[in-house]
């Protein structure tokens, strides 16, 4: 009896004893969450019906503003579509070429066809070496090598590839196309290699070729990686600054992407506007909350019919 | 492997320690390189002139000191120059330094009326500092808390020998023998073809001077533009475009004259109908025959500018006639096609504006920066650069050029608008108050600053940079640089416009009539996003329908909903 | 008909492996090529560069000609320059509540270097370890919180927030923590990303009989998680490091919005090449010097490391 309840008690110690160390130990993220999350998204909700005004001698005060920062926000949003549009065609550029183009190399990778090694190194350079180097070289190359050779063809041509507006787009698309593998690469390679080799084995002795290898047993066995990873796409789609800042600084013009003009707007900002062009902190808040409710149920929704609908691994 | 990978990573974490150690540790004194001299902390704007001309003048002051005693214990002066580019405004009574020059950006006005400028009447009353220039030193006090620094001109700048190797000269319309006619898109061009033909009397309608065969009118400069074949015609650093409104600004002040141009700062034409104002672009007249459709030539009407009109400072047809200007050169594409490369800068412009290097020539006619490149070119070493690749012919022969003073035709002789120069920055020189708390540096500052407002340092000044202050002094020009020299011709026969006014309205809202980098004329909002590097990048980068003349025109214009809200 | 079947499968093999070999090969040489390009450009005398027109060719060592490359390629004159001259300074005033603020900065290289270090090294850390603690917490405490947090940071990842820079700044300046390093490692102390998860299908992987051997042996909860299970999971949590450590290194954006008068190398880059105002670099091959002064320390970490850097980060955990 006194052995058993010796035994419960200590249970009982042992079982707060776990639970005091856990509330310890999880309190720092979860503290985390609440403010860095909870918080700072609920305040950019109140932040957003607000408006400031400034005073040199006692600084800002704040007062209600209705819905005026959503009307100013939206009407920024409509009437420079332009950055929606950019945002949805690097998407667009990220789902039709990136993607397939990272899983094509991946099994490559995968079936460690010549040079594999070699080869799974380049691809992550642009990971290793980031948008600092590589832009900071591509643009360089895109203006003097481009207008070395232009030359040398007997062109008079005196803008850089990044300056041309016929050509800048598809610039800054090429650009993001490289630098787009990296982390992808061997997140798929990883995944693939995860698949059970017996599958494999049987679909090569049913007269499988690659080609078909790739597309019945890779892929559906790798489907919820590629779904994640595209959803994560979709859900960043305006807040992809697809490395604009490295390539033209804080002036993209017509170039710009949703959240490459956030981030500029953001950095330049304060909570009255600074200058005409610059936006308040309250109308970028209400502007990214009006963001996060177009593309939050589309992603969500996108996520549950690829899952409910796509391939399976059965 | 497994030690290497094992070494570096302690190096990681002891380069980690040793840095946050090493922090920690280098705040507070790291001992006194000045030794037992009073050191003045002399934050130079890191500019046109350099610090060369300053450490100099300090090494003066020393040695003319050396024996004076400012603080307990020391004796003499060390004058410490740092160059900087951002003058921190609001903090510069903490900022630790003791003397500051500025290019562009100083509202004396605004720091004297927060105490944080030293009072220097005593000191300006002794420099005869010009007029028009001496208001922007004074605050709302009525005393001077500052001294004029250099003056700086937007503008162009021309290859003299370039101009006389290809005959580049406009001719007098008596000169009917030694002519080179010239069929352009703006007309037939006349120019000389020989030395001994008789040169057009230039912009200011006076024979046998500076400005003798240049452009007189804008129709003879894109005349000029378009007839040099084989290269092309402007170079501007592609790094730098946001230096166009170095072009619009000089030829929007020689067009409209010092006395409209005045009107931009005094906001006061006293009663006097001398603004040309645009007041209808929605024309179909073109500004030229064979221009793009949208570089129309609107109505106007004369009017004059007080306070409660001040929003019409902008709206005069010479700052669109300057833009409209622009957007021909950009769809005539007469930008030097390597200078204008993205990444070039200005210093690599100048040099290959003036120096051929082989398969590398691409010298040009004309030059699109301020009046202090020749400086910057000097201290990056172009000259010398110059004269190495040429040593068979070493000598450079620059100039300033002046602009059209109208728009069609050429001024005849007697006819022509004196030259009307902008000093668009009116750089100065100021004190922090915080000297005053210790008397001994406060001393040895107020000294300084008037050895280098002395006559002998004036000249040395501007024998050494080739800039020039608002101020009445003499200086030997045969000390300056060939460029400098001409630049000294243009400037007496000129009319200079200060960034400087009367008004207590430009006083108390001096940013918002900054015609430079900062001012929002120079940043128009396309596509709602702000061109900071001005008109020729929204028009590249747009497209001239989008960003054309009459576009960019209208948006930075001044709004009369805007101005109520500056004079409330 | 078989014999048929197997040529045919074996075309389709090779013209894939063909097609994606050309392709392979194409991106290396783009990549290569830029690299090479960019080393080569450091390694010539601007002129050379900008006045004689040297974009593409090797660097001109011939001594005698006005304008070569000895100095530069000999002794990497590019690279001491930007050692020596670089220089950033900046005021940044901000309001924290009514009470103005103003922080300065006046960094140098060595400087640049140490904030690179803090930045990387003491954010590297953070981000490996909080996943990790928090991966375990979960995994490991099957309390009504773990799962809830599991779903809250499953919803995180697909859940996209847009535009709340705004409120971060205010709050971290309100706060006193904006531009400071304590503030930023304060920002980075969140158990949620891709990490967790990858920590958190491991962890619950890893069985629970070293615990229970360890309570039996009287070990309290901290060290059986340091003494044992975070010993286990070393290899996963430095790789995570060392991608986390490569990342921050090049990352500019961040310490440019969050800790202006912080700066570090990748930002040092970034101004070398956009906004310096000291005309010494004014000069593409300098700039690009600055580049690869950035390069060569990550690609030095990169070649003794790449089995780490390149291992095995697959998204166990997450299928609904």
């Amino acid at each position: 009896m006194t052995t058993s309840v010796k035994t419960k008690k200590s249970m009982r110690a042992g079982s707060r004893n776990k639970l005091i160390f856990y509330s310890l130990f999880i309190s720092i993220p979860v503290l985390h969450f609440l403010i860095f999350y909870v918080y700072i998204n609920f305040g950019s909700i109140l932040l957003a019906f607000q408006s400031y005004a400034f005073d040199g001698l006692t600084g800002y005060t704040a007062s209600f503003a209705g819905f005026d920062n959503f009307v100013a926000a939206w009407t920024n949003i409509w009437q420079y579509s332009y950055r929606i549009t950019n945002a949805l065609i690097h998407l667009g550029v990220t789902v039709v070429i990136c993607m397939p183009l990272a899983l094509l190399f991946s099994f490559y990778l995968y079936k460690n066809y010549l040079m594999s090694g070699f080869f799974k190194v380049i691809l992550f350079m642009p990971q290793l070496l980031s948008g600092v180097i590589l832009g900071l070289l591509y643009r360089y190359i895109v203006t003097d090598v481009y207008l070395f050779f232009a030359k040398a063809a007997g062109s008079e041509e005196a803008m850089g590839l990044l300056s041309q507006p016929d050509k800048q787009l598809a610039t800054v698309i090429v650009f993001n196309v490289l630098m787009s593998f990296g982390v992808n690469i061997l997140t798929y390679t990883s995944t693939m290699s995860g698949i059970n080799g017996s599958l494999i084995e049987s679909a090569q002795l049913d007269g499988a070729n690659s080609m078909q290898e790739f597309i019945f047993i890779v892929l559906p066995m790798i489907y919820p990686t590629i779904v994640t990873l595209f959803i994560v796409g979709v859900s960043h789609v305006f807040t992809n600054q697809v490395n604009l800042y490295t390539l033209y600084g804080g002036n993209a013009g017509s170039n710009s992407t949703m959240g490459y003009f956030l981030y500029v707007q953001a950095k330049d900002s304060e909570l009255t506007a600074p200058r005409e062009g610059v936006l308040s902190y309250p109308v970028l808040s209400a502007m990214g909350l009006i963001l996060t409710a177009i593309i939050l149920p589309i992603s969500m929704g996108l996520r549950h019919v690829l899952n409910k609908y796509g391939p399976s691994a059965d | 492997m497994k030690i290497l990978k094992k070494a570096i990573a302690l190096t990681l974490c002891a380069l980690t320690v040793g840095s946050t150690v090493g922090t920690l540790a280098a705040c507070g004194n790291v001992g006194n390189p000045y030794g037992d001299t009073t050191p003045i902390q002399f934050a130079n704007f890191q500019g046109g002139v350099g610090n060369a001309w300053l450490k100099e003048a300090g090494e003066r002051f020393s040695k003319l000191k050396a024996e004076e005693s400012y603080q307990n214990g020391k004796k003499g002066v060390t004058v410490s120059v740092t160059d900087i580019k951002a003058i921190p405004y609001d903090t510069i009574t903490s900022s630790g330094y003791d003397i500051f020059t500025a290019e562009n950006t100083a509202d004396i006005y605004k720091m004297a009326g927060q105490g944080f400028l030293l009072d220097l009447s005593d000191i300006v009353e002794n420099v005869n500092v010009k007029a028009d220039a001496k208001k922007r030193l004074q605050a709302a006090d009525g005393n001077y808390y500052a001294l004029p620094h250099y003056e700086w001109y937007p503008g162009i700048s021309y290859n003299v020998d370039y101009f006389e190797e290809q005959n580049l000269y406009f001719a007098d319309p008596t000169e009917t023998i030694d002519v080179r006619e010239v069929q352009t898109d703006f007309g037939t061009a006349r120019f000389v073809s020989s030395d001994q033909a008789i040169k057009s009397v230039g912009p200011n309608g006076e024979r046998g001077d500076y400005d003798d065969g240049l452009p007189s009118s804008v129709q003879e400069f894109l005349q000029l533009c378009d007839s040099i074949t084989g290269r092309k015609p402007l170079t501007i650093a592609g790094a730098c475009l946001d230096y166009h409104f170095f072009f619009i600004d000089a030829l929007w002040a020689a067009l409209a004259g010092s006395e409209q141009m005045k009107t931009i700062y005094s906001l006061d034409s006293k009663g006097q109908a001398v603004v040309e104002a645009v007041t209808n672009t929605d024309v179909t007249t073109k500004l030229f025959d064979n221009v793009n459709a949208n570089i129309i030539k609107p109505e106007t009407e004369m009017i004059a500018i007080d306070e409660t009109n001040g929003y019409k400072i902008y709206d005069q047809v010479a700052r669109y006639y300057a833009l409209a200007t622009v957007q021909i050169i950009v769809e005539k594409d007469w930008f030097n096609t390597v200078s204008i490369g993205d990444t070039v800068s200005n210093l690599t412009a100048q040099s290959s504006f003036m120096t051929a290097v082989g398969n590398a020539d691409n010298r040009t006619a004309m030059l699109w920066d301020g009046s202090y490149w020749y400086n910057e070119s000097v201290a990056a070493e172009n000259i010398s650069f110059h004269q190495t690749m040429n040593p068979t012919n070493p000598d450079l022969n620059l100039s300033y050029m002046p602009m059209p003073t109208q728009l069609y035709g050429q001024v005849a002789e007697g006819e022509g608008k004196k030259n009307t120069l902008l000093d668009i920055g009116s750089a100065q020189l100021f004190v922090n108050q915080r000297v005053s708390e210790d008397p001994g540096l406060e001393r040895a500052c107020r000294e300084f600053v008037e050895f280098l407002y002395s006559d002998a340092e004036l000249a040395a000044f501007t024998e050494k940079t080739g800039q020039f202050r608002p101020i009445e002094y003499s200086y030997d020009k045969s000390k300056m640089s060939g460029f400098y020299q001409n630049m000294d011709a243009i400037r007496n026969k000129s009319d200079v416009v200060y960034f400087a006014s009367d008004s207590e309205l430009f006083k108390n809202n001096f940013t918002s009539f900054t015609l430079t980098w900062s001012g929002a004329i120079n940043r128009p909002i396309i596509d709602g996003a702000e061109v900071a590097a001005g008109s020729i990048k929204a028009m590249r980068l747009h497209g001239t329908t989008k960003a054309s003349a009459v576009n960019i025109f209208n948006l930075t214009r001044k709004t009369q909903s805007g101005w109520e809200q500056l004079i409330k | 008909m078989q014999k048929q079947n197997k040529i045919s499968k074996g075309v389709i093999t090779k013209i894939v492996m063909i097609v994606l070999f050309s392709a392979l090969v194409l991106y290396t040489l783009i990549i290569i090529g830029t690299l090479c390009w960019g080393l080569l450009t450091s390694l010539k005398n601007y002129r050379e560069f900008e006045n004689m027109g040297n974009v593409m060719g090797l660097p001109n060592l011939n001594a005698d000609e006005p304008v070569n490359s000895t100095a530069e390629f000999f002794q990497l004159a590019n690279y001491q320059i930007i050692w020596s001259n670089f220089n950033y300074k900046r005021t940044e005033p901000f309001y924290s509540g009514t009470m103005k603020i103003v922080h300065y900065c006046d960094a140098d290289f060595v400087t640049m270097l140490v904030n690179t270090l803090l930045y990387t090294v003491g954010g590297a850390v953070i981000y490996a370890f909080m996943p990790a603690l928090t991966a375990y917490l979960c995994a490991k405490y099957p309390y009504k919180l773990s799962k809830a947090l599991f779903v809250i940071y499953l919803m995180m990842m697909s859940m996209p927030i847009v535009g709340n820079y705004p409120t971060e700044l205010t709050f971290l300046r309100d706060t006193q923590l904006y531009d400071n390093i304590l503030g930023n490692y304060i920002q980075k102390m969140t158990g949620s990303g891709m990490y967790f998860f990858v920590y958190y299908a491991y962890f619950q992987g890893v069985s629970n009989t070293y615990r229970e051997a360890a309570e039996i042996d009287g070990a309290s909860q901290t060290t059986i998680m340091f003494g044992i299970y975070f010993p286990l999971a070393i290899k996963m949590i430095s790789t995570v490091f060392l991608i986390q450590f490569v990342n921050l290194w090049n990352d500019y954006q961040t310490p440019l919005m969050y800790l202006p008068t912080h700066p570090t190398l990748a930002f040092g880059v970034y101004y070398v090449s956009y906004q310096a105002l000291n005309p010494t670099f004014y000069h593409t091959p300098i700039r690009i010097a600055g580049c690869m002064m950035l390069a060569i320390p990550i690609i030095i970490i990169f070649v003794i490391f790449k089995d780490r850097l390149m291992g095995d980060v697959s998204l166990g955990g997450i299928k609904e």
